[in-house]
């Protein structure tokens, strides 16, 4: 059962933070005049007060100097500033003061002013200077992108992105107006220290004024100090941002900003099509010259079939030729012995003896006429058989 | 094992001097048979050696045909 809360008695302290959680939901963005600045060095804190410049109403602001330094604006009396804060009560004196969280400048003006003023101071520094921009590693990986999760912008950035394998270790973050420092700085936080090759920092295009967390000068130098190479698209209609001044390369738009990672990486790829095209027409070249090779081969086999084909019937004819030309050689030497045989049995005196020839000697001379002898010779009468000794009468 | 005198074999030159002993009893006029049986038992020798080596020659010539097909 609901207790009446008319009838429940409460104390001063518990009262006061009881109004005090209620307010925390009154944040507001409240405008006014800065007036009586306490600023005491060596404490974590400043008060002020703003006042309505049309009927001087006023609240006295506390504020944490880390705040302050992250807001990046310089107070001072008579200046006119925007504070995002909630109110809360003092227990000790019951004094009603704004909690401010963050403070802007009001107006394009100054705006523009404090923008030249941080710009130049920067460059005085050396901070954009060319010498102190890190080179982009040649073939990007491990991709730490800071981007708020909404909007068109991490769209473009993931559909445009190659398909190289990229690991990206995304961290959402507000983008928009001063209330987006706090953000950015935690998720530079959140990124350093892990293996990265590149950071990358986006937002869409806008006026000056949704800008200023991108001219913060505390975002400026915590994005100089990353300690990796930063990429910056930021998109912008003529100043450009100091985060994208001071990062090491910036372009203006997330599709830029993956077309810049991409460009190594498609020269690459591009690179390996080529030169495994160029493998490839070697290779086929070099298959074609051996098949001319293998083809010249083949037929350079048939060649030396034929030859030794050649080479056996060469021999054997060889062989034939030989023995026959010996044989005729040896034939028509036996023909020819024969031949002087018969000629010389045709001449044989003797072989006419068996046909009743003879011949006569007279003292060892062959008779061949009757002058050759005379009465008292004896002669000797050689016939078939035998040899037959007469006398002449 | 190859024979040690095989390698001397030219089967080229061997089938010259073949061609030569041929071609001595073709252009033979005289009947010389000593010089014919010289030349016969020359070329028995050289038809001899001519057939080793070529079988020699066609046996390798087989292997290497075996690889290259």
């Amino acid at each position: 059962m609901e207790k009446n809360a008319n009838s429940e008695i409460i104390s001063v302290s518990e009262y006061l933070d009881k109004l005090n959680v209620g307010l925390k939901n009154q944040k507001a963005k409240i405008i006014g005049e800065v007036t009586g600045v306490q600023e005491y060095p060596g404490r974590s804190y400043l008060y002020f007060s703003i006042k309505d410049s049309k009927d001087a109403s006023t609240m006295k602001c506390f504020m944490w100097k880390r705040d302050y330094t992250i807001s990046g604006v310089q107070i001072r009396d008579g200046l006119e500033i925007i504070v995002t804060a909630y109110p809360s009560i003092y227990k000790p004196n019951g004094g009603l003061t704004l909690q401010v969280e963050t403070i802007e400048l009001v107006g394009e003006g100054a705006l523009q002013i404090a923008y030249e003023k941080l710009k130049k101071k920067l460059e005085l520094e050396g901070l954009f200077a060319d010498s102190r921009k890190k080179e982009l590693p040649q073939y990007p990986h491990r991709i730490g992108v800071i981007t708020s999760k909404s909007g068109a912008v991490i769209n473009d950035f993931l559909t445009n992105i190659g398909k190289f394998g990229y690991e990206i270790l995304f961290v959402d973050s507000k983008v928009e107006g001063i209330d987006a420092v706090k953000d950015l700085l935690s998720a530079l936080e959140a990124l350093k220290g892990k293996d990265l090759d590149v950071l990358v920092i986006m937002r869409g295009g806008g006026s000056l004024e949704s800008f200023q967390a991108f001219n913060n000068e505390v975002l400026v130098r915590a994005v100089a100090d990353f300690g990796l190479p930063v990429i910056t698209g930021i998109g912008h209609d003529k100043d450009a941002p100091l985060v994208s001044m001071v990062s090491d390369k910036n372009v203006s738009t997330p599709t830029a900003v993956a077309n810049l990672l991409n460009t190594t990486w498609n020269e690459a790829l591009y690179k390996v099509n080529m030169y495994e095209d160029r493998i490839f027409s070697a290779f086929s070249a070099s298959i074609e010259v051996f098949k001319r090779a293998e083809d010249t081969l083949f037929r350079a086999v048939d060649r030396i079939d034929n030859s030794i084909s050649r080479c056996k019937e060469n021999i054997i004819d060889f062989a034939k030729d030989i023995v026959l030309n010996f044989e005729n050689l040896v034939k028509d030497v036996e023909e020819s012995i024969h031949t002087s045989v018969k000629v010389i049995e045709l001449s044989n005196p003797e072989r006419q003896l068996k046909h009743g020839y003879s011949i006569v000697r007279s003292g060892g001379t062959i008779v061949k006429s009757k002058k050759d002898v005379k009465e008292g010779d004896c002669l000797d009468i050689m016939v078939s058989d035998g040899t037959i000794t007469s006398k002449i009468i | 094992m190859t024979k040690k005198t095989d390698s001397k074999v030219n089967l080229n030159e061997t089938l010259k001097k073949l061609a030569d002993i041929v071609s001595w009893f073709e252009n033979q006029s005289e009947l010389d048979v000593e010089k014919g049986l010289e030349q016969v038992k020359e070329g028995a020798q050289l038809i001899k050696d001519s057939r080793e080596r070529l079988t020699q020659i066609e046996n390798e010539f087989k292997e290497i045909k075996k690889e290259i097909k």
